[in-house]
């Protein structure tokens, strides 16, 4: 039954979808409280032109190049955002799909110039069996990053969460927490094209605290169990998809979907 | 309801001169917007302070930049004789209610418990002490019986109490309220303006935002009118007059007979 696992593949498969899980369903947490749930959508779309320049620069694609590509344009567009929506009195989501749509126009004209190729795919939808070792380091050392700054900072991250103007009369450093949470969102977001791809993404940080949100009462609380959900999820996928023949990252969004169906039917009602 | 056991939070209240709110010739510009100019006033713990104006007069404005949310501000804001930002622990900034969103996955005691952070130091720690004054702010506040709640199951009123209570939880000596009679029926309106009074007499500074112009002489023993420029500042008895009112509400007929 379990006898997949015997292939190195599968083994990184699990480990990855393991620690993706993780980090992205606590760190998803933020980002829904924060009402970020569409910002994350159109940052991985904002991921397309950097993974197509990096393509056209380097001659080729390979996961270091499409890391370090993705990575560029989501901070370029994450980034600057923050800045447009301040500076010209912007809201937020404006000055975001003003940035993201520019971005994912311009990535479509630079595909044209490259010849079309086949690996452009995984990182669109995902390619969990595809990992590689160095993948894997990537993913590592992101997942610890993240858990470490949501961990260190948990206080300020809560106040932040609840009432931003709050926070800061309290002393809560509030613009430097919105760039750094912006910033681990496209790190996070980048980690987890390898498993689920560009488009699914952004439900690996959704769904997970979506569901939980009707059972659990404090924000810390919902930070971890929303890892853990995300975590088992990915196991339980793993499995599945093996077993089935079928694809993980979509198996593993579609797992999530259903819990939330699930919970949203069974939660005690307001 | 007439008066709390709120005075034990803390280190007691010292005399007026060590709790001295001052503000001096201060202005706030929003880009090429001025928001407010020439305000001066200084004014000491145990009273309940009215900020009166229009929509945009502001009041708001004045309440941010004392709750230490607008850097680029003109002019002079001590307390105590302190920056204001060495002081974050000892004001409370009370937004209004519908600013916080009532799904928020916190309870009542959680909420309280975020009053803390201030005091927690540098690594961020929950000690015996904390919790202490957590349980002491509900008490005072009679939210014991709510304590295990979500905001969504509170009324206008309990959420009112809940964010005082957290204030408290902060031992902070000024409390900062943008609109807390808004949306409150009569009975909350009643019970919240005993509660107010309340806490100014037991050595705190409260700097109110109010709209409402029918209660105002009953409200706030001190008043502070503004019309982007300060209008006037003092006891409620001298400075509430009609005159003073047409200026800070020029063209609204129905202040006149007040």
């Amino acid at each position: 039954m379990f006898d997949f696992l015997d292939y190195a593949f599968n083994q990184r498969a699990l480990c990855a979808v393991l620690l993706i899980g993780f980090s992205n369903g606590a760190l998803g947490t933020l980002v829904v409280l924060r009402k970020n749930a569409l910002v994350i959508s159109a940052l991985s779309h904002s991921l397309l032109p950097g993974i197509a320049l990096a393509m056209l620069v380097f001659g080729g694609m390979n996961p270091f190049v499409g890391f370090v590509g993705a990575l560029f344009s989501a901070l370029v567009v994450g980034l600057s955002t923050v800045y447009v929506a301040r500076k010209g009195m912007l809201d937020h989501q404006t000055a975001l799909t003003v940035l993201y749509t520019t971005a994912f126009a311009g990535g479509l004209l630079l595909l044209d110039l490259i010849p079309r190729n086949v690996h452009l795919e995984s990182w669109l939808f995902g390619n969990i069996l595809g990992l590689r070792n160095l993948d894997l380091w990537i993913s590592y050392s992101v997942s610890f990053l993240i858990l470490f700054v949501l961990a260190w900072h948990r206080r300020d991250w809560i106040l932040y969460l609840f009432e931003p103007s709050v926070a800061a009369s309290m002393g809560v450093p509030v613009s430097r927490l919105n760039y750094l949470l912006t910033g681990l969102m496209v790190l996070a977001l980048v980690t987890s094209l390898q498993a689920v791809g560009a488009v699914l993404s952004a439900a690996l940080f959704i769904i997970p605290t979506a569901t939980l949100l009707q059972w659990i009462h404090s924000p810390r609380k919902l930070i971890w169990c929303s890892g853990a959900l995300g975590s088992v999820a990915g196991l339980i996928a793993v499995a599945l998809s093996n077993w089935w023949n079928v694809q993980t990252g979509a198996t593993l969004i579609l797992l999530l979907g259903c819990c939330f169906l699930f919970s949203l039917l069974v939660a005690p009602k307001r | 309801m007439s008066s709390f056991p709120i005075t034990q939070l803390g280190e007691s209240h010292s005399p007026e001169q060590h709790h001295l709110l001052k503000i001096e010739n201060l202005h706030v510009h929003y880009g090429s917007i001025c928001a407010l100019k020439n305000v001066s006033f200084e004014i000491g713990c145990g009273h309940c302070v009215g900020l009166l104006g229009q929509n945009g007069a502001g009041k708001s404005t004045l309440l941010k930049t004392l709750a230490g949310l607008n850097r680029k501000i003109s002019g002079i804001v001590t307390w105590s004789g302190r920056p204001l930002s060495e002081a974050k622990a000892e004001i409370a900034y009370l937004p209004q209610v519908d600013r916080i969103d009532p799904a928020f996955p916190i309870t009542v005691k959680g909420l309280v418990e975020l009053g803390r952070y201030p005091h927690l130091g540098p690594r961020k720690k929950w000690r015996s002490l904390d919790s202490a004054v957590v349980e002491a702010a509900l008490e005072a506040l009679k939210l014991q019986d709510l304590a295990k709640r979500r905001l969504f199951q509170l009324s206008g009123g309990q959420l009112q109490r809940v964010h005082i209570a957290r204030a408290l939880a902060q031992e902070a000596h000024v409390m900062l309220l943008d609109e807390p009679y808004a949306g409150l029926d009569e009975p909350s309106q009643d019970f919240l303006s005993q509660l107010l009074r309340d806490l100014a007499q037991n050595g705190r500074l409260m700097l109110v935002c109010h709209h409402d112009l029918k209660a105002v002489p009953q409200l706030f023993d001190t008043v502070l009118m503004l019309n982007r420029d300060m209008v006037a500042f003092g006891p409620t008895a001298e400075i509430y007059t009609p005159e003073n009112l047409g200026k800070t509400f020029p063209g609204r007929r129905e202040v006149s007979h007040v």
